[in-house]
């Protein structure tokens, strides 16, 4: 290996031969033991690798890890969430509100019948009147 | 990684094509706090890296069945993974914020994050230097440095040649060098 193969592998790949492409590692070992001048190349990066070597990055990996999991493996259908949502051992409140669900749409349906009821009312009356007043007319036009 | 640990490998991804959920959370535990560190160190910013980790293994349980363990690494195959997420999440920051140049995409990282964790000072001022480099340098540098892939596999991800990553790698340092000039100063006279 000559020095420009080794100095531009060492500008790529850092100080460290073995983290150097395994097919240049042999030569590049050799290459520096019959030259001992060229440590200075990799001096040189060996300062920078030691920087990079100081950024660390701190996680909070198990949370993130059970996370995954939630939205993979343990993902569940809708009804199976509608179960566990109801189950008593989760909380008591939940069935009793789900017992309320068919009153509550009772409730909803009475008072829209109501309201049907009172519109039909309104429309017989209106029909009743016209018939009346267009039995008045028939009369005096018999007249 | 041995052969034993490539075979070990093939036979936890076909189980996992299997819908075997035990054999997805041994690969979880082994590729995660890589995939982690590297969206972390892309976007310099933890609460989006767990974003990205959190969607590449989403869509490794979802479509593991398109990955060919014949074919590739599946280290290779996630981090081709998250380093797409991670540009797409660029792309995004890019057109929700205003007044950002054209090649953000080349140069944009979060620099300002309070929710990234700096365990020193320095860590602040490479995070910053990696931020200023061109994205496929970081990635290449990432990759190699920090990540443990061989030149072959960071290559295939950034889809170029050796010598082109090469080129990357040095120019990337290169660039580093740079913007750190004070810290080497500081270790060169101790």
């Amino acid at each position: 290996m000559d020095k420009t193969t080794f100095a531009a592998l060492a500008a790529s790949y850092g100080c460290n031969i073995d983290s150097w492409p395994t097919d240049h590692q042999a030569a590049a070992a050799v290459a520096l033991k019959a030259n001992p001048d060229w440590q200075s190349l990799l001096d040189q990066e060996q300062r920078l690798d030691a920087v990079l070597d100081q950024y660390q990055v701190a996680s909070n990996l198990s949370a993130l890890e059970a996370s995954i999991l939630e939205q993979t493996v343990y993902r569940r259908g809708l009804l199976q969430k509608l179960l566990d949502w109801l189950s008593p051992e989760v909380t008591v409140w939940r069935p009793a509100l789900a017992a309320c669900l068919p009153i509550v749409v009772g409730m909803m349906l009475g008072s829209s019948i109501q309201i049907e009821e009172q519109f039909v009312l309104a429309e017989e009356l209106a029909l009743v009147q016209f018939e009346a007043s267009s039995f008045d007319d028939s009369t005096e036009l018999d007249q | 990684m041995s052969l034993a640990g490539n075979e070990d490998e093939a036979e936890l991804v076909n189980r996992t094509q299997n819908g075997d959920s035990a054999a997805f959370q041994i690969l979880l535990r082994r590729y995660l706090p890589m995939i982690n560190s590297y969206a972390a160190r892309m976007l310099g910013n933890q609460a989006d890296a767990a974003d990205i980790a959190q969607e590449v293994f989403i869509r490794f349980w979802q479509k593991s069945s398109s990955f060919d363990a014949r074919k590739a690494k599946l280290g290779t195959w996630l981090h081709q993974i998250a380093r797409n997420l991670c540009i797409d999440h660029f792309r995004q920051q890019r057109n929700l914020e205003t007044g950002v140049t054209d090649n953000m995409l080349e140069t944009e990282a979060a620099t300002d994050s309070d929710q990234y964790q700096i365990t020193t000072e320095s860590s602040s001022a490479i995070k910053q230097a990696l931020a200023a480099l061109p994205e496929r340098q970081r990635s290449a540098l990432l990759f190699c440095h920090y990540q443990g892939l061989s030149n072959k596999q960071a290559a295939e991800i950034l889809e170029v040649s050796i010598d082109a990553l090469e080129s990357l790698l040095s120019r990337a340092r290169r660039g580093l060098r740079g913007h750190l000039h004070h810290q080497l100063e500081e270790l060169k006279h101790g």
